[in-house]
């Protein structure tokens, strides 16, 4: 199947690029558009005497453009691979000029290049220093959780009800606080639990969840010399201090195979956009988290398409539960499925949960894809069901998403991908016809 | 339980696990009572979820199949365009293509059209949203416009006149007269007395479908009503019949200040000039009228929807004579004076009452639908800059060959408004008005005068409307020009009005997209 323009709008870094990348897929915008089998180019006219050159990897959908936008991808490479989605047969094949075979061979360059620095020996470790860093850190972790253990008291003395009117400054305070002491994990959790704060008439039930995961956690850190070291691995993961990359690939598993990328979640905080890719393996059947940050509008350094899929070994953040990965070496784009690999049915999906929470019990998040579910409202909430009416509750939000889901799914069922978080499903994409369709909030 | 404590805090509800299944009970550990409450919270919370069952529901119908075909998927950004309101010329055109191919939206679309389309689009986007559109549209009442079934029976029209918003009860009145006209009278009146001015007004509109001499009792009374407003409105619904008082007393006031002249008050009089005229062998003089509106206002006056009060810059007499010309069907003239309109608006020429009359007889022609009066006015009007302006709300009762004949005109001399005045000849454009406007439009990118008003909205009108093969051989020359001021050259207005230009090869190019997916 080819590239839809949907997945191209998931690439736009905000809506205005979006936009404008829409009003550039006119055909008299492009002195020169042409392609090849690895690559698609062209010229597009600006504002200045000289056209800007725009050139995109068709492998992952990276690219380079030469005018001065700080937003990546710019509006003008939206602009081409819109119009490249939209009329294909406008894009025809050519050899590719010096331009464009320069910069694709940079980048084969770079990523070998990357890849040997990852194979080398590792640097000497000055063994002594490490060991100081690692005590200051424990000391300063130390402070956080009893602090963060003052706070949640005077919060459960005070109770949710006189919280909720407190300003968004109460929490961030809080959490900003966590991250001083190097917990960021912790100060993710808190962060998502202040936006929940008033959202829904259930918030109240759903924040005190997280803040006994909070507590929970807490009492954990407290515990962990009596803690197997399994767990012991997790729970830092959980509090946020994760191994290195360079550590990961040293020491996570690996498992090799081909990655469909089931939906994508993009977080803003503070100026950074956290991107949460879920991906699942097409014989292993294993589930994987991918975590990419941008600075305000940059690009992701890997540019992700929803419904893709790519062959790569992915290695694992060791832990109870295998989900963070990364991937290792270079990805190679396969052509793009027409269906969830794999489906669970509900009941499958609740044994898998439990299963999960019997060896990671912070769970967060998990990823699944359902095979055969249909979206409704019952006037007050959001639903999904299976044909013999067995439920699972639906996050109210984003509601455009859901919307977007009942308008798809017409009330019959479809194979449906997203997350389940705090006792409900967020639906990420599904598949109508054989088609990739994006839910999310950008959908 | 938990829950309410949590929400009420420790420092006003006891901590109290009792009733907390004993496997959490047996596994917290000591703590502060805070602290204890948030760990049975998130142990609780790990309990419940690992022990999770499915709800039940009920699943209701799901849409029906429909065979139509989708619009589509190249179609789609240009659709989200128009729904942004990006090409509100040109998206009427293409909706009625779509309607007329059947064509319905594709799925994901159609809750961003259901929850954005603005309420004047909405009729243009509801054809499109399908059997799937439809079905959508009930789960939300904002969606309502989106079910709107065509016809409506009269019952359920008398449901939303009781207790519908404003504006749905004034559409229910509408359609509940076009069903059932007395009822519908006799509803309005019972509540008459209780609306509000604004309410009023909206609703004695709506007598307007299937007027009849039946009305005539209730509007002569509106015609007491506190609001002008409402007094005019009514004064207006009156008029059409033709046997109401209020029409026989209008056309009696206006007979009284208008005449036809007797020959010896000829314009130039049977002084000097008229003699010189005579022996000159002018023939006899043209009829002339005499005009003399009164000078004193009368009071009873606001009873038939006069107002009395001229807008700054009109004078009080001719504000009066403009009304009651209004409210007079134009046809009356010929009878009175036996003469056909183009000779009474000769007649009229020179006159100090000139600019009163003739904005009068527009009014009157638009409220009467006379087509033959509005294409006099029409071509009378046209023949003149400061006059032309006035034509506007004639153009939909003239016939296509008069308007096609006036648009060729107004194209020749240059006219301001061109582009309303194309946009009323009807699609595809007959042959002659094609090559006028293409030979202007050439001329018009040929000289780019960025100053001219009227070349710009011809190139826009074109750009619009000109089939596309038609425009074939302008593109060159139209590319060229935006060429031309990109690489720094061309005057400063042309420079700052380039995007127009950028704008019609937009447009042109969009349109070239839409007919290559959706033929004509």
């Amino acid at each position: 199947m080819p590239l839809s323009e949907e997945q191209v709008m998931a690439l736009a870094p905000d809506a205005q690029v979006a936009a404008a990348g829409r009003k550039l897929a006119l055909a008299r915008s492009w002195g020169l558009l042409a392609k090849s089998a690895r690559a698609v180019w062209g010229e597009c006219q600006g504002s200045g005497a000289k056209p800007y050159q725009v050139r995109a990897d068709l492998g992952d959908y990276a690219a380079k453009c030469s005018c001065p936008s700080h937003k990546f991808p710019c509006k003008h490479t939206i602009g081409m691979l819109v119009l490249l989605a939209q009329q294909p047969a406008l894009v025809k094949d050519d050899v590719e000029p010096e331009w464009v075979s320069a910069w694709l061979d940079k980048r084969a360059d770079s990523a070998q290049r990357k890849q040997a620095r990852v194979d080398e020996a590792p640097a000497e470790v000055d063994a002594e220093a490490q060991r100081k860093r690692q005590e200051k850190r424990g000391a300063r972790m130390e402070d956080g959780l009893a602090a963060l253990e003052l706070w949640l008291g005077d919060l459960a003395r005070r109770g949710l009800a006189q919280i909720a009117g407190e300003g968004p400054d109460f929490w961030d305070k809080q959490a900003a606080r966590l991250v001083d002491a190097q917990l960021p994990g912790l100060a993710a959790r808190l962060r998502a639990l202040a936006e929940d704060v008033g959202s829904d008439e259930h918030w109240p039930a759903r924040v005190l969840a997280g803040l006994g995961q909070l507590a929970l956690l807490l009492q954990a850190a407290k515990n962990r010399a009596t803690l197997p070291a399994g767990l012991v691995t997790e729970l830092d993961l959980q509090l946020g201090v994760a191994l290195r990359e360079d550590e990961v690939l040293a020491h996570g598993d690996r498992v090799q195979d081909c990655w469909q990328v089931l939906g994508q979640q993009i977080d803003e905080v503070d100026h950074l956009r956290v991107r949460r890719s879920w991906l699942a393996g097409r014989s292993s059947g294993q589930l994987a988290l991918l975590l990419h940050v941008a600075v305000n509008q940059q690009a992701f350094a890997l540019p992700l398409l929803p419904g893709m899929a790519f062959n790569a070994t992915l290695a694992f953040w060791p832990g109870t539960l295998r989900q963070r990965a990364l991937i290792e070496g270079e990805i190679q784009s396969v052509a793009l499925p027409e269906v969830f690999w794999h489906g669970c049915s509900i009941d499958d999906h609740l044994q898998q949960q439990a299963a999960a929470l019997a060896v990671q019990p912070w769970l967060r998040r998990l990823p699944l894809v359902l095979a055969a579910v249909i979206p409704l409202f019952d006037g007050r909430s959001w639903w999904l069901a299976e044909a013999d009416g067995s439920a699972l509750p639906v996050h109210p939000r984003p509601a455009a998403a859901l919307w977007n889901w009942l308008a798809l799914a017409g009330g019959r069922p479809h194979a449906v991908a997203g997350e389940w978080e705090a006792g409900a499903f967020r639906p990420l994409a599904l598949y109508v016809d054989g088609r990739y369709q994006l839910l999310g909030e950008g959908a | 339980m938990i829950l309410q404590q949590a929400l009420l805090g420790s420092a006003n509800a006891p901590l109290s696990l009792a009733q907390l299944p004993p496997q959490i009970q047996d596994c917290l550990a000591p703590a502060t009572a805070e602290l204890q409450l948030l760990l049975a919270a998130g142990a609780l919370h790990l309990y419940q979820e690992a022990g999770r069952l499915p709800h039940r529901v009920t699943l209701p119908a799901p849409a029906e199949h429909d065979g139509s075909p989708l619009l589509p998927d190249s179609l789609l950004g240009l659709l989200e365009q128009c729904l942004a309101g990006q090409w509100d010329e040109i998206w009427p055109q293409w909706a009625a293509r779509l309607q007329r191919h059947a064509y319905c939206l594709p799925p994901a679309r159609l809750a961003a059209v259901l929850s954005r389309a603005g309420t004047a689009q909405q009729p243009l986007w509801q054809p499109l949203l399908g059997t799937r559109g439809r079905w959508l549209a009930a789960h939300q009442a904002e969606w309502a416009w989106g079910l709107h079934a065509p016809v409506g029976t009269a019952v359920d029209s008398a449901a939303r006149w009781l207790d519908g918003a404003p504006a749905e009860r004034v559409a229910a009145l509408q359609q509940w007269r076009s069903s059932d006209a007395a009822a519908a009278r006799s509803a309005l009146a019972s509540v008459w007395k209780t609306e509000k001015a604004e309410q009023r007004l909206d609703l004695i509109h709506t007598l307007a479908a299937g007027l009849g001499v039946d009305d005539a009792a209730f509007l002569e009374a509106a015609l007491n009503d506190r609001s002008q407003g409402v007094r005019s409105a009514a004064a207006r619904l009156l008029v059409r019949l033709p046997q109401s008082d209020l029409a026989q007393r209008l056309q009696q006031r206006a007979r009284q200040w208008i005449a036809l002249a007797p020959p010896e008050a000829s314009p130039l009089g049977g002084g000097f000039l008229g003699k010189l005229a005579a022996r000159l062998g002018a023939g006899p003089a043209a009829p002339a009228l005499l005009i003399e509106p009164a000078s004193e206002w009368d009071k009873s006056w606001s009873r038939d929807g006069l107002v009395e009060q001229a807008p700054a810059g009109e004078g009080a007499r001719s504000f009066w004579l403009r009304q009651v010309l209004a409210l007079i069907p134009p046809a009356c003239w010929q009878q009175h004076t036996g003469l056909a309109p183009a000779a009474l608006l000769q007649a009229l020429h020179g006159s100090d009452w000139q600019e009163a009359v003739l904005r009068g007889l527009v009014d009157a022609s638009v409220l009467f639908a006379d087509g033959a009066w509005a294409e006099a006015l029409a071509v009378q009007l046209s023949r003149q800059t400061e006059t032309r302006a006035l034509v506007a709300p004639l153009w939909p009762l003239l016939g296509s060959e008069c308007r096609v004949t006036l648009c060729c005109a107004w194209i020749e001399v240059g006219a301001a408004d061109l582009s309303s005045a194309l946009a009323a000849c009807t699609l595809p454009w007959p042959p002659v008005l094609e090559s006028t406007v293409q030979r202007a439009a050439r001329q018009a990118l040929q000289e780019p005068d960025a100053r001219n008003d009227s070349a710009l909205e011809l190139l826009g009108a074109a750009a619009l409307h000109l089939p596309l093969a038609a425009l074939q051989p302008l593109l060159p020359l139209w590319n060229d020009i935006v060429q031309r001021v990109e690489a720094g050259h061309g005057d400063w207005h042309l420079r700052y009005r380039i995007s127009l230009f950028r704008r019609h090869l937009e447009l042109i190019e969009r349109r070239q997209q839409f007919d290559k997916e959706i033929p004509p």
